[in-house]
């Protein structure tokens, strides 16, 4: 992958996923709020699930992007898997917010409290944490290449929460429902559930690659305006 | 499980609000940083037409 390759605009592709992101999110709320039936123990308040569990999903996508996008800079040296890496880190931190926050708002009215330092909710915690001193770090020199470098190691070794995000349910005693769809999940999913959950899953897949998309094109915007000042000033103390 | 009697559909509310509030304001985010870009992009033209007519 070249600079030039990232889209300096809104391309056709990302304007598709808008669509069909749109589309997706009208119909799952829909079916969220006049089609799927009321959970037996939690009665309506379990609907939050259907945009909390995706936003989480999501999260591990793009932090696993930022992984793989770290991992291609620091080996091929190229800037642009530096900027998909800064790009779908911020994503990531977006939607582990969503996450966090819509689980906090559900555990009000099911567990009593806002928060607690469960396995599940102290790990996603600290994913958040790893990722948002990522973009701190960015924040203080994008385009500084030793910046770029120790944000790359950040985003590498912070991917490590991911699975131990994923898997903390199975490790510890927790009291976070178990997997919605992994094999051997006991939520209870009726198909109408599952068949909705499915579909605010893909419309916010869509929404998060636009947003990806979108976003590189700034990163992209934003280097080429660095570039063309570095060219003038040069050109000026000459 | 102990779900709260007293208003569970006012917590369903405030989290779809609140997911739609965050993304509104990381669209409003993405949208300023655009428009900035944009503004820098328009002077550096302004400029490299001044210089051209200087030269």
């Amino acid at each position: 992958m070249t600079q030039d390759s990232l889209p300096g605009r809104t391309t056709l592709l990302s304007r598709v996923f808008l669509a069909l992101a749109f589309i997706g999110i009208l119909v799952s709320l829909a079916l969220i709020f006049l089609w799927v039936p009321d959970e037996r123990q939690q009665g309506a308040v379990y609907r939050i699930f259907f945009f909390h569990v995706p936003a989480g999903l999501l999260s591990f996508a793009a932090f696993a992007v930022v992984f793989v996008a770290s991992i291609a800079y620091l080996w091929k040296n190229n800037r642009a898997w530096d900027m998909v890496a800064h790009s779908a880190a911020e994503l990531g931190v977006v939607f582990a917010t969503l996450s966090l926050t819509t689980g906090s708002i559900w555990a009000r009215p099911i567990w009593g409290v806002w928060w607690t330092w469960d396995p599940r909710l102290t790990t996603m915690l600290i994913l958040w944490l790893i990722y948002v001193g990522y973009l701190m770090l960015r924040a203080y020199g994008a385009d500084d290449t030793r910046v770029s470098r120790f944000a790359s190691v950040v985003g590498i070794i912070g991917f490590v929460d991911v699975p131990i995000v994923f898997f903390s349910i199975h490790w510890w005693r927790t009291q976070h429902p178990q997997p919605v769809l992994a094999p051997g999940g006991n939520f209870g999913l009726t198909p109408e559930m599952t068949v909705t959950f499915l579909i605010a899953l893909a419309a916010l897949a869509f929404l998060s690659a636009h947003l990806l998309l979108e976003r590189l094109a700034l990163r992209r915007m934003s280097a080429d305006v660095k570039e063309i000042r570095q060219a003038l000033s040069a050109e000026e103390g000459a | 499980m102990n779900p709260d009697p007293m208003n569970p559909l006012g917590y369903l509310f405030a989290a779809f609000l609140a997911f739609w509030v965050v993304f509104f304001i990381y669209a409003i985010f993405m949208a300023r940083r655009q428009s900035k870009l944009r503004a820098d992009i328009e002077a550096l033209k302004k400029e490299m037409d001044e210089r051209k007519r200087k030269a």
